[in-house]
């Protein structure tokens, strides 16, 4: 297993850049999600990483190795693709088989390797198989036998649920995880959903417009983004931001001349005010400073996903709980406690106020 | 609702008649001997003979079947097997390359637009210098020719149909250029090439023209041959002995099309991606 360095990765079409210098190294044994919207070129980034796409400019290295110029059969990783690429005229045993034959392996080491790939993944009644008559799920089982059998230097994964429906996606996500500790393997994931980002990655990079917006574990990202964008990217429903001016006399002023107090700290560049919705308090109109009106209401079973009008402030979103009852068109207070609110400056940048900076 | 149904089946069967008319009356005739066919025009046999049949298949001094039999197959395989192997790298490179499929690709599939006899005169020029007039190799290069535009055209589209995420995955699996074609690409197009063989034969097969003008004794092809046939012994044409070549010369293409109509259609590649 092995580490995996981009340097200054940049790639265009033509006159489109879709990476634009993008570094990063992928440490020996770490599970690291691409995690982005639509064409934030995180499918580009994997694909150059596999060899599939060239790169414009800037270095791509395996264990120290400059692999840059190096053709996909030269770099020895393994990749699962979304459409699972099965080779359709071969039974589950060659395709997972494929590779260690194509490196001609003697055949008895290829049929014990099969076995145990097959036995890991519950494939071993459909070896004989033609991947048409396999499910979807077991189709993309298939897909990642034929990756983990060759042991490769490290595992790319390009959306690989992303066609299976949702049951399977959640069991298939727990395989994954289970695989990744079993193997230990350097793996690099792309998804575009958080969820999968979330509950896989020992670190998550993400990815906008070609560009790196912030690296680092669910959590880190999850508690403290980095910028606007990571903040509304992560997290269900997103988070609410909401325009502000900080006065730098520690307080922040919010549209309607409502105030949020703040004991200290250097407020002056802030501009925007970030809370997440499962982090608003839901008051009684009579003893807050911020109300609104239920304008929609979601029952999710445990929780309510209320969209609230807010008068001068815009619609937010609140969770609340569903015994709560609220109902649409009834007016609440909003609560803003200040240890969950974060703060970006006009860039959308985040601004810390510094440790005891909050009351 | 019975009614309908057979009414439907009746409609069928009087277009199949007329369609297939020319084909009912020559395989007829060949079973009438030369009397009855001067007084007995209709569909029905009096004394069904296979008398033309024997005819055609003795072989004469001047008259031979299974030497022009033996000259279209030949020719024929050439033909069809040629233009794969000359197409079907080109239709690779022209679709996951893009070289020639600009300009290349469209030219080489619009030869077929043009009418063959303006090639033939520059053609038995070449051929003779080259020493290839009345063989049966020299008369299979021009049917790769003929065919070479319907065969790149299916190849391509074969190729094409390929999800290039196949291609990908052996790459990812190692697999270098020759074992990327030769376990991947190639059995992927064996439908692709057995239409293509079919179609290829079967136009080769039929070929006249070239036939005619290229070859005078040793590579004459049955299509040639069979014109022969017609006038044995001087004067009038023998209709009978005439019919009986014609069922004779277009048995073969028609069995290898039964035989392969159901390979013919079908892809290989379900399975291969998705659901």
């Amino acid at each position: 297993m092995s580490r995996v360095s981009l340097e200054n990765v940049c790639k265009s079409f033509t006159a489109l850049e879709v990476i634009k210098s993008v570094s990063l190294t992928v440490e020996d044994g770490e599970f690291c999600v691409f995690v982005g919207p639509s064409g934030c070129g995180k499918s580009t980034l994997l694909r150059m990483i596999a060899g599939l796409e060239g790169v414009t400019s800037g270095r791509i290295l395996i264990d120290d190795e400059d692999v840059t110029g190096l053709e996909p059969y030269d770099r020895h990783l393994s990749m699962v693709f979304q459409s699972y690429a099965l080779y359709p005229h071969l039974s589950v045993r060659q395709n997972i088989a494929f590779a260690l034959e194509t490196a001609k392996q003697p055949k008895n080491l290829i049929e014990q390797k099969v076995a145990e790939a097959a036995r890991m993944l519950k494939l071993e009644e459909y070896l004989d198989r033609r991947p048409s008559a396999l499910s979807g799920g077991q189709r993309q089982r298939v897909a990642i036998g034929r990756a983990i059998v060759r042991e490769p230097k490290a595992f790319l994964f390009d959306e690989p649920l992303s066609n299976l429906d949702a049951a399977l996606r959640g069991e298939t996500r727990i395989e994954i995880a289970s695989l990744h500790k079993s193997l230990g393997a350097t793996m690099i994931y792309v998804t575009h959903d958080q969820v999968e980002a979330m509950t896989l990655a020992d670190r998550i990079v993400v990815l906008n417009k070609g560009q790196i917006m912030q690296v680092g574990s669910p959590q880190e990202l999850y508690e403290r983004p980095g910028n606007t964008f990571v903040a509304q990217f992560l997290g269900s429903p997103k988070m609410n931001v909401i325009e502000a001016s900080g006065t730098g006399r520690g307080d922040i002023k919010l549209p309607g001349n409502r105030c949020l107090a703040l004991s200290e700290g250097n407020s002056e560049t802030i501009r925007q005010v970030g809370i997440r919705p499962e982090q608003i308090a839901v008051t009684d109109e009579a003893d807050a400073t911020i109300t609104g009106t239920v304008k929609l209401r979601e029952y999710h079973g445990s929780v309510l996903n209320l969209v609230v009008d807010a008068g001068p402030i815009g619609d937010l979103s609140v969770l609340a709980p569903s015994v709560s009852g609220l109902a649409e068109g009834k007016r609440i207070g909003l609560g803003f406690p200040t240890e969950a609110l974060h703060f970006f400056d006009a860039r959308g940048q985040r601004v810390e106020l510094g440790p005891g900076a909050r009351r | 609702m019975k009614l309908h149904l057979a009414l439907r089946w009746i409609v069928f069967a009087f277009v199949a008649l007329i369609m297939n008319f020319p084909v009912i009356a020559t395989f007829i005739t060949a079973l009438k001997s030369p009397s009855e066919i001067s007084r007995n025009p209709s569909l029905v046999v009096d004394s069904p003979t296979l008398e033309n049949f024997v005819t055609v298949l003795t072989v004469s001094d001047r008259l031979n079947v299974y030497h022009y039999l033996w000259n279209s197959f030949s020719a024929a395989t050439i033909g069809a097997i040629l233009p794969m192997l000359v197409a079907f790298p080109m239709a690779w490179v022209m679709v996951r390359r893009g070289y020639g499929r600009a300009l290349l690709f469209p030219l080489i599939v619009n030869l077929r637009a043009l009418p063959l006899i303006i090639f033939a005169v520059p053609l038995y020029l070449m051929f003779s210098v080259a020493y290839l007039l009345d063989t049966r190799i020299g008369l299979g290069l021009v049917l790769a020719i003929v065919n070479l535009p319907l065969t790149l055209m299916l190849l391509v589209n074969a190729v094409a149909e390929i999800p290039i995420e196949l291609e990908e995955a052996a790459h990812m699996d190692g697999a270098r250029l020759p074992r990327l074609i030769g376990r991947v690409v190639l059995p992927l197009c064996r439908p692709a090439f057995i239409t293509t063989f079919v179609f290829g034969f079967i136009t080769a097969w039929n070929e006249f023209l070239f036939g005619l003008i290229l070859t005078t004794q040793r590579a004459v092809p049955m299509t040639v041959g069979a014109s022969f046939f017609f006038a044995t012994s001087g004067g009038g044409v023998q209709w009978g002995v005439a019919a009986a070549v014609m069922v004779v010369a277009a048995l073969p293409p028609l069995i290898l099309g039964l035989v392969m109509y159901r390979r013919i259609s079908g892809s290989m590649v379900s399975g291969a991606v998705k659901g």
